[in-house]
């Protein structure tokens, strides 16, 4: 048995405790925005912070995180409010979005200990790969991130989720609030 | 006279281009599942009386902003609010068959005999009635292909019509409510609009869906509006920026349990044996399954059904030749070696009288050089990647696919259903980059899922993912060029040693063929495998020659395809001319340009951006072959495909720690644009893509297997390692270009050129680092 905390939440697995992070996070906890790419450190797809710093969940097991605190990015923000998150969806920066949870992560590790990072620090704090290639993207938008929290910049770019139909048509003249839309039959 | 063309000019809606019903679907019924309070307009489009406009689209979204560019397409001629469309993914329509492709690929299916005849090559593009009748068979088997940059140029018109038709449905409710002529009306923001009355398409959507579509159906004037053409939001975004994005290995079930597979070498190869109670210590194990060609494990996470797999150390056999570097070199050499018109050769373009300017009368200067392209991996993100459940009969599988209606076939075919029981969810892929063609994982979900009776979910691992993919082609490439005394080109040769790669792959597509049947096909002229050769330049006397070769490893689409290998080449050749011609080289292009007002533009203004120094490195190195040692240089190199054209000068160094790209400047002409910001994303990608191809991402093969088991092996490029990238478009009402591939194959030609500039090192292999930085 490990115990520890996810996104704020005392979470106990019963997995074998060399299971990766990884997996326990994915396929028992359901934390799915936390991605596979690799397995074996190189390509950051699966990085979570532990103790607010940004890890590869891949190369750590549950007996290790015994105790400690892990934020996901479904932990980052419950409203996309978190400002890396903003800045990438104003500045457009995903393509597939794989890889995009983990740079999240890393981002967010950095800004927390430098909100006014140069290239060169966010250059050696963004190891992620990327295919798509967003990285032509990446510097600016992390520094637009660390205007937000740094208090110079609002973003309100990326909606939350879940928007009320009442909300909804209070906003867009277009949208009517008629009763709940029932699921697919 | 009054036409009714004129009639609609002075109407509210404003007239456009009119188009007979004719062409309209029609003979499909739509698929599109409904809500309650929805309703159907036709097979594009659903409207909910809340407002909802939900659009269905079969294209898979690779990041590549397919989904927002289809929806905008179809809203901005509805007159929809961005804010309130929807995508729902699709499939099993044939009405979404991309017929552009469809056509463009039929070559792949004429015998051998039919490519080789020069006539017939020459209207591959045309309507010929052997292309059209192979159009038609895959527009029957429904031919759902995301692939060749071809979404928008494909699908643009139907989803014009479709939103069309929907906006004058709308208006003619309304317009009978006021008692005035549907012509009247404005439609826009989601609402019918008429002088100071107004009213939503959610009140209307129900009445509306009850009538004919009108007919003919009157698009708007111009295709640009305030949805189509503009930076509107991307509609994936926000759920990218959260983690709840769901691709095909996302999906959770209740009961869901997670399977890893391992199958063998590259060739003929079967499951000899395995380790039957490796697995026993293993906790969470539930399942082993054996086929001929893999082996399966379920668990109950995916951890413990990869370390099962490991524990039961499957082995495999194999038969005949495998996969091996030595024997791609011999068999591109040996085709090499043959003459076009005999056995192993083919003139695949010929222009003016060779022979003559080649000749020793004829005084030119000859040049010559060789070229040698590496098999390249996709190395997209997402591994390959289902979700599958099989209960009552019926297959469920989530997947990703750019051939999804394959994806159907090969599970249906695996566990012998019908596809009429394969119910397809497509998901989000990472990444693809022509990768997500292939869908042999469908089948193996399909055994899995049949063998057991609750959801699996097998995502394959990073070496399996690698070990399976289907790699970009490797080629060898002679070029020869004859100069005369002014330096002018008045002839080129090029003869291309390279697999039938796309002539393999799309039977593959078509015919499910085996490894052997793949190897067979590889060694047929293939017209498709020498797309992008011929010169954009004016050059009297030109003969391209293709030299078919079986190089053992089943190769597959690549972002770009065989425009990578053919820009190379191309680019790097004329660069080498210009410097023997002692031109420099962007004035000897130029002085080539005939015809080609678009890609001489994107030429002439990425000069301008980049300040282009002429190809003359900074410390001392001139344009005519004598440049100085190290510093950095300026190369240009230009492209044309799909419709489009670039034009790239890359600024590089070669460092000690190898190619160091300083600066990349881009000059994109890629038609009217549907989502400019999304343009610049695909060429900004296009570029890093193809900054990978020119310093990594390849592979050796040894007995069957890729020698790179991982991805930090592929010298893929990271952030830091990013040059500023300029990219600028050039203003264009021409109809849009394909977008996707354009930047990628033009990049390591003009790396090539700037270090050649630098140092006075021609690198002519690909990827550029393996003449041994």
């Amino acid at each position: 048995m490990t115990k520890f905390t996810v996104n704020d939440r005392p979470v106990e697995y019963k997995m074998d405790p060399q299971t990766p992070l990884l997996w326990a996070l994915r396929d028992a906890s359901n934390l799915t925005g936390t991605k596979y790419g690799c397995g074996v450190g190189d390509c950051g797809a699966c990085m979570v912070l532990i103790d607010g710093e940004a890890i590869r969940s891949c190369l750590v097991t549950l007996g290790e995180s015994e105790g400690r605190f892990v934020t996901t990015i479904e932990g980052i923000s419950n409203d996309r409010s978190n400002p890396v998150q903003q800045a990438f969806v104003a500045d457009n920066v995903p393509q597939c979005g794989y890889c995009i949870s983990g740079i999240i992560i890393a981002a967010n590790a950095l800004l927390k200990q430098n909100n006014n990072p140069s290239d060169e620090d966010i250059n050696a704090a963004i190891t992620n790969l990327c295919r798509c290639g967003i990285y032509p993207r990446l510097r600016d938008s992390i520094k637009r991130a660390a205007r937000v929290m740094r208090g110079e910049e609002k973003i309100a770019a990326a909606p939350p989720p879940g928007i009320s139909p009442q909300d909804a048509a209070a906003s867009v003249p277009a949208i009517r609030n008629i009763s709940p839309r029932k699921a697919d039959q | 006279m009054i036409t009714r063309r004129k009639l609609l000019v002075g109407g509210g809606i404003g007239a456009g281009l009119i188009l007979g019903w004719g062409i309209w679907p029609r003979k499909y019924m739509p698929n599109l599942p409904l809500a309650e309070g929805e309703v159907l307009f036709n097979n594009w489009l659903k409207i909910g009386k809340d407002g909802q406009v939900t659009i269905a689209i079969a294209q898979s979204e690779m990041g590549q902003g397919v989904y927002t560019q289809m929806a905008q397409i179809l809203a901005g001629e509805l007159g929809a609010d961005w804010r309130t469309i929807a995508v729902q993914p699709i499939s099993g329509n044939p009405e979404f068959s991309n017929m552009r492709v469809a056509k463009k690929w039929a070559s792949a299916l004429l015998p051998p005999s039919t490519v080789q005849d020069p006539n017939l090559v020459d209207d591959i593009d045309e309507d010929g009635p052997m292309i059209n009748a192979m159009a038609q068979l895959a527009k029957r088997g429904s031919f759902i292909v995301t692939a060749e940059s071809s979404s928008i140029q494909q699908f643009e018109m139907p989803l014009r019509m479709a939103g069309a038709a929907a906006r004058v449905m709308l208006a003619q409710v309304a317009a009978d409510k006021w008692k005035i002529d549907w012509e009247s009306c404005e439609v826009e923001g989601g609402f019918v609009i008429y002088e100071k009355k107004k009213l939503s398409f959610g009140e209307l959507a129900e009445a509306a869906a009850q009538l004919d579509p009108p007919s003919p159906v009157p698009l708007r004037a111009s295709p640009i509006n305030e949805i189509s053409g503009q930076m509107v939001e991307r509609l994936d975004l926000p759920s990218k920026v959260d983690g709840s994005a769901n691709f095909a290995g996302d999906i959770r079930l209740p009961g869901m349990v997670y399977a890893a597979v391992r199958a063998g070498p590259i060739g003929n190869s079967r499951l000899k044996s395995f380790n039957k109670k490796g697995a026993a210590k293993i906790s969470g194990l539930l399942k082993t399954i054996s086929t001929n060609n893999f082996l399966a494990v379920v668990a109950r996470n995916s951890w413990a059904a990869n370390s099962a797999l490991d524990a039961l150390a499957p082995v495999f056999e194999s038969k005949g030749r495998l996969a091996d570097n030595a024997h791609i070199q011999k068999a591109l050499d040996k085709a090499m070696s043959k003459k076009p018109g005999d056995d192993g050769g083919w003139q695949y373009y010929a222009k003016g009288k060779i022979a003559d300017v080649f000749a020793k009368e004829a005084g030119t200067r000859i040049i010559a050089a060789e070229y040698q392209i590496s098999p390249a991996l996709h190395a997209a993100l997402e591994p390959r990647s289902a979700t599958a459940h099989f209960v009552d009969g019926k297959l469920h599988l989530w997947i990703a696919s750019q051939a999804i209606e394959n994806a159907r076939e090969l599970a249906a075919k695996a566990i012998g259903i019908s596809t009429k029981n394969v119910v397809i969810y497509p998901m989000l892929a990472g990444g693809s980059f022509g990768r997500n063609l292939d869908n042999r994982i469908a089948a193996q979900i399909a055994i899995i899922a049949h063998e057991i009776s609750v959801p699996v979910q097998l995502t394959w691992s990073r070496v399996e993912d690698i070990i399976r993919d289907y790699p970009r082609t490797p080629a060898k490439a002679q070029m020869r060029g004859a100069l005369d005394k002014d330096g002018l080109v008045r002839g080129l040769t090029a003869r291309i040693a390279v697999p039938a790669a796309a002539r393999q792959q799309i039977r593959h597509l078509v015919y499910d063929n085996d490894y052997a049947q793949m190897m067979e096909d590889q060694n047929h002229f293939d017209p498709l495998s020498m797309e992008g050769m011929i010169s954009p330049y004016k050059i009297d006397n030109m003969a391209i020659d293709h030299f078919p070769a079986c190089v053992h490893v089943p190769t597959g689409n690549w972002r770009g395809n065989s425009h990578n290998i053919a820009c190379f080449v191309n680019e790097s050749f004329v660069d080498e001319m210009a410097h023997a011609a002692g031109v420099e080289p962007l004035s000897f292009r130029m002085q080539m340009m005939e015809g080609q007002l678009r890609l001489a533009k994107c030429l002439t203004e990425v000069a301008k951006i980049a300040g282009w120094d002429g190809g003359i490195s900074a410390d001392g190195g001139t344009a005519s072959g004598t440049p100085a040692g190290g510093g950095s240089g300026m190369g240009i190199a230009c492209h044309h495909m799909h419709g489009s054209y670039i034009a790239l000068v890359v600024k590089a160094t070669r460092g000690e720690r190898g190619v160091e790209v300083d600066s990349v400047s881009a000059m994109v002409d890629c038609g009217r644009l549907i989502h400019p910001e999304i343009a610049r994303q695909q060429i900004e990608g296009g570029i890093v893509f193809g900054l990978a191809q020119a310093i990594g991402g390849s592979t050796d093969y040894s007995e069957g297997l890729p020698d790179v088991r991982r991805l930090r092996e592929l010298n893929l490029p990271l952030l830091r390692n990013i040059p500023e990238i300029q990219v600028e478009f050039v203003r264009s009402e021409e109809d849009p270009g394909g977008v996707g591939e354009l930047a990628t194959p033009v990049v390591a030609p003009a790396i090539a050129n700037a270090l050649f500039s630098a140092s006075g090192l021609r690198l002519r292999d690909l990827p550029l680092l393996s003449t041994g930085f």
